[in-house]
């Protein structure tokens, strides 16, 4: 079987075989994108819960509603903090990506 | 096959017992009135809030796996994973932890009462609200999870093949994820109208 392929190479050798010499050689899934999932999930677990047993018997004295509509408020916080995080990164990684296109071409 | 068989033998043995009991002058049995008014307040509400947070994890578990799948596929094209590719993951979260909030709020009207004042107006009145309050707040975020997970995969595969699709496809899966909020503020409604078990 191997007789047919030159040199004994298999075919995840032959796949995995970089194709230009710039290939990517960076991790997959970068560890400051996992912390922050992470953080972020822990945030979202922890933080609308946290904020209505706060609020509940302190702010709102009992009345479970409103203390409610403060934890889904959180929740949305949370989320829209990580949206704003990803844009940010999403803004710095491209003007990374133009100014190493901009070197290539000097 | 193996659910018509189980339609056909329990309607089988429904027929059966009805009659038996219709023949033998025990027909008043099947009294949907005295159902309602037998089955404890407490049963409804905890069916209630149990569907709340059941179908709500169902709904974000659902959306995770769809969203999920297309973003380790997308990720054959487009192997970097950054963090803007794992938005539709913590849209995902939300539904969920709207679920748990509602959970919350509903057992937080739970309180012991003694058996001989269960069977009261408000009581029933609350457990009925917890009971379809609840379902409400369930269904809305299992259609809203899945909505969210069916935009996130599109989302995954279009930014895998151009990235500065970005931002243009989070605003459509921002819209979904408010469908989850309406079931929430429902909820929160008819909750608050329902006083606690034995208040009154």
């Amino acid at each position: 079987m191997s007789a047919r392929r030159p040199h004994g190479q298999t075919y995840a050798d032959v796949a995995a075989k970089p194709t230009t010499n710039d290939s990517d050689v960076t991790p997959a899934v970068p560890s400051d994108v996992i912390y922050k999932l992470l953080g972020f999930t822990a945030a979202m677990a922890f933080l609308p819960i946290g904020m209505y047993f706060l609020t509940v018997k302190t702010i709102f004295s009992g009345n479970a509603t409103y203390s409610g509509i403060t934890a889904a408020i959180t929740a949305n916080v949370v989320l829209f903090a990580y949206i704003y995080v990803a844009w940010k990164e999403d803004q710095g990684d491209r003007e990374e990506a133009e100014n190493s296109k901009s070197k290539k071409a000097q | 096959m193996a659910l018509r068989y189980l339609f056909g033998l329990s309607t089988t043995a429904l027929l059966v017992v009805g009659l038996y009991m219709l023949f033998q002058g025990e027909g008043e049995a099947f009294n949907v009135g005295r159902f309602l008014e037998e089955v404890s307040p407490y049963a409804w509400a905890n069916i209630g809030i149990a569907m709340c947070i059941g179908c709500s994890v169902v709904g974000a578990a659902w959306g995770i796996f769809l969203t999920g799948s297309s973003i380790v596929g997308g990720g054959v094209r487009a192997p970097q994973i950054r963090t803007k590719n794992l938005i539709s993951i913590i849209f995902c979260e939300v539904v969920a932890i709207y679920g748990v909030i509602m959970a919350i709020i509903f057992s937080s009207k739970l309180t012991p009462v003694p058996e001989t004042e269960i069977y009261t107006k408000s009581n029933f009145y609350t457990g009925y609200a917890l009971f379809w309050g609840g379902i409400t707040v369930g269904f809305c975020n299992l259609i809203c999870g899945i909505s969210v997970g069916i935009n996130g995969s599109g989302a995954a595969l279009a930014d895998a093949a151009d990235g500065t699709l970005f931002v243009k496809i989070l605003v459509i899966e921002i819209f979904s994820s408010v469908l989850g909020l309406f079931g929430l503020i429902i909820g929160l409604l008819v909750g608050g109208k329902a006083l606690d078990m034995g208040a009154a």
